[in-house]
């Protein structure tokens, strides 16, 4: 049973971790670069015409 | 294996953290159906289609994977002939699909991945009681071979974790990253807020789900009667021996349920590569209904091919890391095209490289020449895609990265 009780842990452990850091982690990957400039970049686009 | 294959399910975890929470939401903000289209926006209309066509032959190279899952399923409820299972799973899966939209589709996956989870904790919990001497009689059995000891540890055997834990992740988060496969369930999504938080329960969910098969199939190994049955046959004999047979019932229709399910996202997903990306070639002005319907044809054509060769397949780990490697300098162009400098030239000489390396290396079995069987091939194509990728993105002409213009914005 202590290996049972080990693996879920670990695996929970590990799981929850890494989905706590990836979450976390979205603020500067997204807000910062990616969301705010999003917005000016597709009027730019579509003034200019340009097709991508 | 032991125990150390929950490394599969921690794979997933990464996968769901790189699609919902970096490649998902930039492919949604350009307005792409798929990734072909995205990768048409960063690179041009002909890489673009390049990698729509080879997302969709891999697709169908995963849907033919979960026809076998399917068969395997049907011939453990049934008993018949596993060709007879894969001929009868296919034509149910087919329907699974074509009767079903999208919405019926999403929920069922839902119901489906709780009713997996309910029937595997009632078997834990059977197990709990049915095994002989219990799980302390699994370990001591395991640990008292020292060849099969580290079967009791997640972090038991280092080669593994190098061979198996790690490219596994590697090649799951690259390839579902920038791939139809990955993207499908996040182009359905309401908004980027939605794919985002449904990190909390895609995670944990795809996560921790083999740490309940891993243990089931370590006790089967632990008892000689039905190791004997051999690596794909142990579980279900022990399951069938020891279990009572609601139980079995239980365990038997969620997995048909996930199988089914599987099956849905991977066949949609070359599905519409090739009727949005390729028929458009054709007829550019088809509209919704047209692309659709060709949809509903290409389901049909997939799963019939998927019955044909489901008898042909190398083992499914094995095969399914070959599909991955293919997605690897696809990610990595991707990203050197969103935030550096974008070379169509550059990303086509670094696909093709990439994937005559990993033909070399593992269809035409250069691995098993050299015997590097830890070498797996999701490295050697990530070597080579960044290899490639740097070296032919700084030589050759290009435009600035796609998302570096917001920044000067």
């Amino acid at each position: 049973m202590q290996m049972c009780m080990e693996t879920i842990a670990y695996t929970i452990l590990l799981v929850f971790a890494i989905t706590a850091v990836g979450y976390g982690q979205k603020r500067p990957i997204e807000i910062g670069t990616v969301t705010k400039k999003m917005v000016t970049f597709q009027c730019l686009q579509s003034e200019s015409g340009e097709v991508y | 294996m032991g125990v150390i294959a929950v490394w599969f399910g921690i794979a997933c975890a990464v996968m769901m953290v790189v699609i919902t929470q970096v490649t998902g939401p930039w492919i949604r903000r350009t307005g792409a159906k798929t990734v072909g289209e995205f990768l048409g926006h960063i690179f041009g209309k002909k890489s673009g289609i390049m990698i729509s066509s080879v997302n969709a032959a891999l697709g169908i190279a995963m849907t033919c994977l979960e026809v076998e899952t399917i068969a395997v399923t049907l011939s453990f409820l049934t008993g018949w002939e596993y060709t007879i299972c894969a001929v009868i799973g296919g034509i149910l899966a087919m329907l699974y699909v074509l009767l079903a939209g999208m919405k019926e589709i999403a929920w069922l996956n839902l119901i489906n991945a709780i009713v997996m989870y309910v029937a595997l904790i009632v078997v834990f919990i059977c197990l709990c009681f049915e095994l002989p001497g219990g799980w302390d009689a699994v370990q001591a059995s395991v640990e008292a071979n020292p060849d099969t000891a580290w079967f009791t540890s997640i972090f038991g055997n280092s080669a593994l974790i190098i061979g198996f834990a790690i490219p596994n992740a590697l090649g799951a988060s690259l390839f579902h990253g920038m791939a139809q496969t990955g993207y499908q369930p996040v182009a359905t999504a309401k908004s980027n807020k939605e794919v985002k938080k449904s990190l909390w329960y895609a995670g944990p969910i795809n996560g921790c789900f083999c740490i309940i098969p891993a243990l089931i199939g370590l006790a089967a190994f632990s008892i000689v009667a039905y190791r004997d049955a051999g690596s794909m046959m142990m579980t279900p004999a022990m399951i069938i021996d020891l279990l009572p047979k609601p139980v079995v019932a239980l365990l038997a229709a969620g997995f048909l349920g996930v199988d089914l399910s599987s099956f849905a996202v991977m066949a949609l997903a070359p599905a519409t590569c090739i009727s949005h990306d390729m028929y458009t070639l054709y007829k550019p002005n088809a509209s919704e209904r047209t692309k659709t319907k060709m949809s509903r044809v290409l389901i049909i054509v997939i799963g019939i091919i998927s019955i044909l060769i489901c008898n042909f397949q190398p083992a499914p780990v094995e095969m399914v890391n070959w599909i991955f490697s293919f997605g690897v300098p696809v990610f990595v162009m991707a990203v050197i095209g969103i935030w550096w400098k974008r070379s169509e030239k550059a990303a086509v000489i670094t696909f093709i490289l990439s994937w005559i390396a990993v033909c070399v290396w593992s269809t035409f079995g250069l691995q098993n020449y050299l015997g590097w069987t830890n070498f797996n091939v999701n490295y050697i194509s990530l070597i080579f895609a960044l290899a490639a990728g740097v070296i032919t993105t700084a030589v050759l002409p290009g435009k600035k990265g796609l998302f570096v213009g917001r920044k000067r914005a």
